[in-house]
């Protein structure tokens, strides 16, 4: 599986280094939202075929 | 009509029809809403700025244009409302955040600047929820119960036109925030393919899911905005060169022979009875009308909500990367935890959900292959109660964000046309919203069979006790 789940200190970590300053209890939230979103795409995203296409939306005409 | 008491109830199509006879003033209309939002908004909270001067301006303007005889079509002097994310040149654009609380525009946004040409009259900006990223839209009610939320983002939109505040309104929508105050109010939104309506202007969610499109209390006035406001803009490198047609042209009433795509998956599931019955007597309607229904299973839809979600917020933190760290503290406590969580999002997740958007978007046009349109509840459930974090299907719990977005995403990830008009009411007389979606660049499709459900219903003719 390549998408563990989050922790708080994951966040606190990732925060800092990004520059954020979250609001107190904000990791925790914040932690389990991220996990569940990556592992369902994940999830999704691994019955897609290897060479399944990135859609692009800008059209260069 | 010299008798302008219900004058509000006219749709676009009706009032605009009086003003070309000259039988109806504009300067006459437009008084008559103003007098409205300050007897009604108190309560509403729908608008955020009410252009007063501006309007009456316009609105005589309008009316001389009209007397000399330069009629310039439907929506001349016909008074309508813009959503505070759209730009307006010299008027506020809040997006109802602080971030953005002293924000005036130098130029009008391209689907304003139609407008006007067209001749509508601005009556103000309404109510969005901040940066169009929620469904609650506070402070806004919704119109039929004050002590629910008129969902969102565009919440002010849906709640003025169901009060009679405005005729139409603007709209934008990500991940359903036209189709869902449409719903939610009891009016109708439509949001178009992605590319057939400009986002110029417009701020930005989330540049690859975002749709701009027009809301209003019934579907031949949405034909009418959009046959206004579709079609290429130089301005917005998102929007297609294709053929816009005239969108009233179709409107007959004739559906015999159209074919209903009706999900035998994901779309029935986790359903309030109650709209899940609205939306069965509906099919049934279309039916009798000569549509056949056909059942269809539509694949790969699991985890689409969350591909949304990676998407959005990620979209959305690199539009306010320079601001979250700036005035962190004026964004609103929802929004700034939405964004500071898209920044941490990691780079494949995002790339896997927009390659998921592909597997969606081919599972849809097949499913669109055979039938001519899919018709789907808007919402799983009516509008939920404000303050309430929760919603409770069966034994299904969802956020609001969830239960708001589940069923109209698929068509922000897939950018199909859908729309929304409304189909019953709850036994507390909430309203219960249809979701017709069609194939890409076809809403003409759509609104010919909204257009000949609604006009064979009366749903959209009922006002909510607040409008008077």
């Amino acid at each position: 599986m390549i998408a563990p789940r989050m922790k708080a200190e994951d966040v606190e970590t990732l925060a800092k280094s990004l520059d954020l300053n979250l609001k107190s209890g904000d990791s925790e939230t914040i932690a389990s939202m991220l996990s569940e979103i990556r592992q369902n795409v994940y999830r999704k995203a691994s019955a897609l075929k290897q060479d399944a296409p990135l859609s692009v939306y800008f059209d260069a005409r | 009509m010299s008798d302008l008491s219900n004058a509000w109830k006219l749709d676009i199509a009706a009032a605009g029809s009086r003003i070309s006879d000259k039988s109806l003033s504009p300067v006459a209309l437009t008084e008559m809403m103003l007098d409205r939002i300050g007897k009604i908004d108190s309560k509403l909270l729908s608008y955020v700025t009410v252009l007063k001067n501006d309007a009456l301006k316009s609105a005589a303007n309008a009316e001389k244009e009209i007397a000399g005889g330069k009629y310039r079509g439907p929506l001349h002097g016909i008074p309508i409302a813009i959503k505070d994310i759209y730009d307006t040149k010299g008027v506020k654009t809040t997006a109802c955040s602080k971030v953005r609380e002293s924000y005036v525009p130098e130029e009008d946004c391209t689907v304003v600047r139609k407008f006007r040409e067209a001749g509508a009259v601005i009556l103000g900006k309404v109510t969005t929820h901040e940066f169009a990223f929620g469904f609650d839209s506070h402070p806004t009610k919704n119109a039929w119960n004050l002590d629910h939320i008129p969902s969102g983002s565009s919440g002010g939109s849906g709640a003025a036109i169901a009060a009679g505040l405005c005729f139409a309104a603007t709209g934008s929508d990500t991940g359903g925030s036209i189709r869902a105050p449409a719903a939610a109010n009891g009016i109708a939104g439509i949001k178009p393919t992605y590319g057939r309506v400009s986002k110029a202007g417009v701020a930005v969610l989330s540049w690859s899911l975002d749709h701009a499109g027009p809301m209003a209390r019934s579907v031949r006035d949405l034909a009418i905005l959009l046959n206004i406001i579709a079609g290429p803009d130089p301005l917005d490198p998102h929007t297609k060169d294709v053929a816009v047609p005239d969108y009233t042209a179709d409107l007959t009433g004739n559906i015999r022979g159209v074919k209903l795509g009706v999900p035998t998956n994901y779309f029935n599931e986790d359903v309030q009875p109650v709209v899940a019955e609205a939306v069965a007597k509906a099919i049934k309607h279309m039916e009798s009308l000569g549509a056949k229904a056909i059942p269809l299973a539509i694949p790969d839809l699991d985890g689409v909500l969350d591909c949304m979600l990676a998407i959005a917020m990620s979209e959305a933190a690199v539009y306010h990367q320079t601001s979250l760290r700036a005035t962190p503290e004026l964004f609103g406590d929802e929004t700034r935890l939405l964004l500071e969580a898209g920044e941490m999002m990691p780079a494949t997740t995002y790339i896997n959900a927009q390659r998921a958007r592909t597997a969606v978007k081919v599972a849809f046009k097949q499913a669109l292959r055979d039938v001519d349109v899919l018709v789907t509840p808007t919402q799983p459930s009516t509008a939920l109660k404000i303050g309430q974090s929760v919603s409770r299907i069966g034994t299904r719990e969802e956020s609001v964000f969830g239960v708001s977005a589940r069923f109209c995403a698929p068509f922000n990830i897939s950018g199909l046309p859908a729309a929304s008009v409304p189909c019953g009411f709850s036994p507390e007389a909430m309203p219960i919203g249809l979701q017709i979606i069609g194939k890409p660049f076809d809403e003409a499709t759509v609104l010919r069979v909204a257009d000949a459900f609604e006009r064979n219903t009366e749903w959209h003719l009922r006002y909510p006790p607040i409008a008077g």
